[in-house]
């Protein structure tokens, strides 16, 4: 019967080619790394925007916070990210007359001329020192502490068509 | 909802339901016909008996082009259909960036290299679909994504470039694409679906139709993906109608339309990934084909008018018109011993550019040009020809420019044959060169020429084809960018040579297997910038018949030397080498109906590996699908 011919080639022939690619997909998926990142800088700094090996954490990770683990890019490679320190940011503030207190900071002599700073907070790029050998299936949590990051001068122009 | 699972379950009933009754199925008893003689490889894709306009291999006997069937693009293992083209020839190059779209504007890849001309961006080298020159108008190259191969009936990569037959952009090389039409009266299909790993979805649906004399064709094709990393995700859709009306005995006048749509994004280094960095592009282009026999002059007459519009995250918004009319007329003598070719055209650019953020526009002023060409060609004896051709080309911008061309084709016995070609073209500046600051403009630059010269030996006795060729290209006022905003130069750079060798290897007769191996190596001088040194690309196919259809597993391989990403050998980065794998199933019901079951494999090594440096590729990844024709 056509109807038992048809089950017999599911069962014999499709059934075991689509459980072959259901895996085969399934495990493209799982051979990718699973990253973390935490922030273990110092309790005043926060980092934004944390990215390694192709993924980036559109994110700003406050101390001892740490990312959702995701999936990248299997390799060697560093975190990079961007830092601010609102304290210092605020005593700047200070130093320049743009806010009138700040508890924790003396009272330095307020500049007047507010021309000279700006208000906008300004995130630098910094990148870990150490690289991070993330491996096919492997977990990592990687911890960014203040004695292995740099500024990060490394960002490239764009290529260009 | 999310439809693609849901495709493919409909798609997977299909396939069953579409295999044979039984009775002739494995273990129901003996066929009542052999089975090796219902299977014929051959059999399993008659091409819907599709008939091509112009037959011959190029216009020019002494080419050698790299002719690439659409089929051949169609179930490709690389990636995009451009790379399947890379794949066919070591002297052509495309550079690649993830799992599927080249993207535009920064980040892009799919910069294409023949013989050592063309890249980033593409406009030393001439896209040509049923004979009318598809490029984006200001910035003057082909969009490497808008290259959709559901219609193709075959490609030529005509290496060298032939200014006296295509103009201006032929100067590295030109790709002709050439679609299908249908031949005899009725309706096929042939729908293609797959899905994979980054979420990558691709679906193909093509339709020939064909009632007394009107020609009717429909091409359908979208992609989209997740991509391997942050913002590699993109989508692109394609749709193309055609229509030929028979006109008398010895006239056919053929429309085409062809729209595309691309969205994705520039997904930066793999350090500093963006997710921002979006582009859209929409393109259209229309192209008419009146073909007639007047006496003894068969006439060609190709109108085209191509316009697209292209927008970036960062507010450029640009819209682009290209239009001409190219008329062909050729001609026998002396029972074809000589052939002769007269043509001309011309050809119209404009377009504008805006930022939509700041509202600021750019001044583009327009391009015309028109010329006047002939080619000669004579075979004095058999095997043996000779081509020579002229172009007169007239900018409103550059003003008169002469363009040659000389070749030879000796058939010296059956099996081996020499050739040698010289030609001369040129590339007039884009408007982008010109007037936008991108990323700056220079007024004062000069149009671009080279002299290309080719000389090779084929060998062909019937279970294996060989073939070597060595070229030197003598290039003038090359156009070159250095540097980056806001210090960068737009400059005519003085002299460059590019020198190389390239040859091919293809087992033919040694079933069940089939093995073909090209390699390049070429000089490129200081200018290295994404043009490698050294390229290899192999092929092997093993395939063996079955109860109900064919089985073909295929592995193809590239292998790259020499990549930088700076001019003076500069940024090296280290050599690609990267397997892709196939397996296919081709069955052919007894009504007739086709059932394709595959698997592509791509990067079976699991290499790391990078054609942009910081743009890493992918890592092992599957594409499954099945393929109906009806």
């Amino acid at each position: 019967m056509p109807g038992l011919n048809n089950r017999r080639i599911l069962q014999r022939r499709l059934f075991p080619a689509a459980v072959f690619i259901f895996f085969s997909l399934l495990s493209c998926s799982i051979m990718q790394p699973e990253v973390v990142v935490i922030n273990k800088i110092a309790p005043q700094v926060l980092i934004k925007n944390p990215c390694i090996n192709g993924i980036v954490w559109n994110t700003v990770l406050k101390y001892e916070e740490a990312t959702s683990p995701r999936r990248c890019m299997r390799g060697q490679g560093k975190v990079h990210f961007q830092k601010f320190d609102p304290y210092a940011y605020c005593v700047r503030q200070v130093e320049y007359g743009l806010i009138d207190t700040l508890c924790m900071c003396d009272t330095a002599a307020a500049i007047k001329d507010s021309s000279i700073i700006s208000a906008t907070p300004l995130w630098y790029n910094y990148q870990t020192i150490s690289s991070t050998n993330v491996s096919s299936g492997g977990y990592s949590i990687i911890e960014i502490t203040l004695d292995d990051m740099e500024q990060d001068f490394s960002v490239p122009g764009p290529y260009g068509h | 909802m999310d439809i693609k699972p849901v495709l493919i379950a409909f798609l997977a009933v299909i396939a069953v339901g579409a295999e044979p009754p039984a009775g002739t199925g494995p273990g129901s008893g003996t066929p009542s016909i052999p089975e090796r003689d219902l299977i014929d490889t051959a059999a399993i894709y008659p091409d819907y008996e599709i008939l091509v306009i112009d037959k011959p291999i190029s216009k020019d006997a002494t080419h050698r082009p790299t002719v690439v069937a659409g089929e051949q693009i169609r179930s490709t293992e690389r990636t995009t259909a451009l790379e399947a083209l890379s794949q066919e020839s070591a002297d052509i190059y495309v550079s690649s960036r993830g799992a599927g779209l080249h993207g535009v504007s920064s980040g892009a890849s799919g910069g294409i290299y023949i013989r050592g001309l063309g890249g980033s961006p593409n406009s030393q080298i001439l896209v040509v679909e049923d004979g009318a020159p598809d490029y984006m108008g200001i910035f003057g190259h082909p969009i490497p994504d808008a290259f959709s191969p559901a219609l193709i009936d075959r490609v030529l990569v005509i290496k060298g470039g032939d200014g006296v037959l295509y103009g201006t952009n032929a100067m590295g090389g030109i790709i002709a694409i050439e679609n299908k039409w249908p031949g005899n009266n009725g309706v096929s299909l042939d729908h293609d679906a797959a899905y994979g790993t980054f979420n990558t979805f691709r679906d193909r649906i093509s339709l020939f139709c064909k009632n007394g004399a009107i020609d009717a064709v429909g091409g359908f094709s979208s992609f989209s993906t997740d991509g391997h990393r942050d913002g590699a995700s993109g989508s692109s859709t394609a749709g193309q109608i055609g229509v030929r009306f028979h006109l008398g005995q010895s006239a056919t006048l053929s429309l085409r339309d062809k729209a595309i749509h691309l969205n994705g994004g520039d997904p930066g280094p793999a350090f500093h990934p963006y997710t921002d960095r979006w582009f859209e592009v929409l393109r259209n282009t229309f192209t008419g084909r009146l073909k007639m026999s007047l006496i003894d002059w068969n006439l060609s007459v190709v109108p085209w008018f191509n316009f697209g519009e292209h927008r970036l995250y960062d507010g450029f918004f640009s819209r682009d018109y290209t239009a001409g009319t190219t008329v062909e007329a050729t001609r026998s003598f002396l029972d074809s011993k000589i052939e002769l070719l007269l043509g001309a055209g011309g050809d119209h650019i404009d377009g504008l550019v805006t930022n939509r953020i700041t509202d600021e526009t750019e001044t583009v002023k327009p391009m015309s040009g028109g010329s006047a060409y002939s080619q000669l060609s004579v075979s004095p004896k058999p095997g043996l020809t000779l081509v020579g051709g002229v172009r007169a080309y007239y900018s409103t911008r550059y003003g008169y420019v002469p363009l040659y061309k000389a070749g030879i084709a000796w058939g010296v016995f059956q099996l081996l044959t020499l050739h040698s070609r010289i030609t001369r073209n040129f590339r007039q500046p884009t408007l982008r060169e010109l007037y936008l600051p991108y990323p700056t403009a220079n007024p004062g630059l000069k149009p671009e020429h080279a002299t290309n010269w080719d000389a090779g030996i084929e060998l062909s006795p019937r279970f294996l084809h060989l073939s070597c060729s060595v070229y030197k290209t003598w290039a003038q006022n090359l156009i070159k960018y250095f540097g980056m905003w806001p210090s960068a130069e737009v400059v005519n750079i003085d002299q460059m040579e590019i020198s190389g060798i390239e040859g091919e290897l293809e087992l033919k007769a040694w079933n069940p297997f089939r093995f073909f191996l090209t390699g390049c190596w070429q000089n490129v001088g200081r200018f290295t910038k994404q043009n490698p040194g050294a390229k290899a690309n192999v092929r092997g196919e093993w395939s063996r018949t079955m109860a109900h259809g064919v089985l073909v597993c295929a592995v193809s391989g590239e292998w790259v030397h020499d990549i930088y990403m700076n001019n003076y050998c500069r940024d090296q980065l280290d050599d690609v080498l990267v397997f892709d794998g196939s397996l296919r199933y081709k069955a052919v019901s007894p009504s007739d109906i086709t059932v394709e079951p595959y698997v592509l494999v791509r990067n079976l090594l699991d290499s790391q590996y990078e054609y942009i440096k910081y743009y890493s590729m992918p890592g092992l990844h599957f594409l499954a699908g099945l393929r109906l024709g009806i």
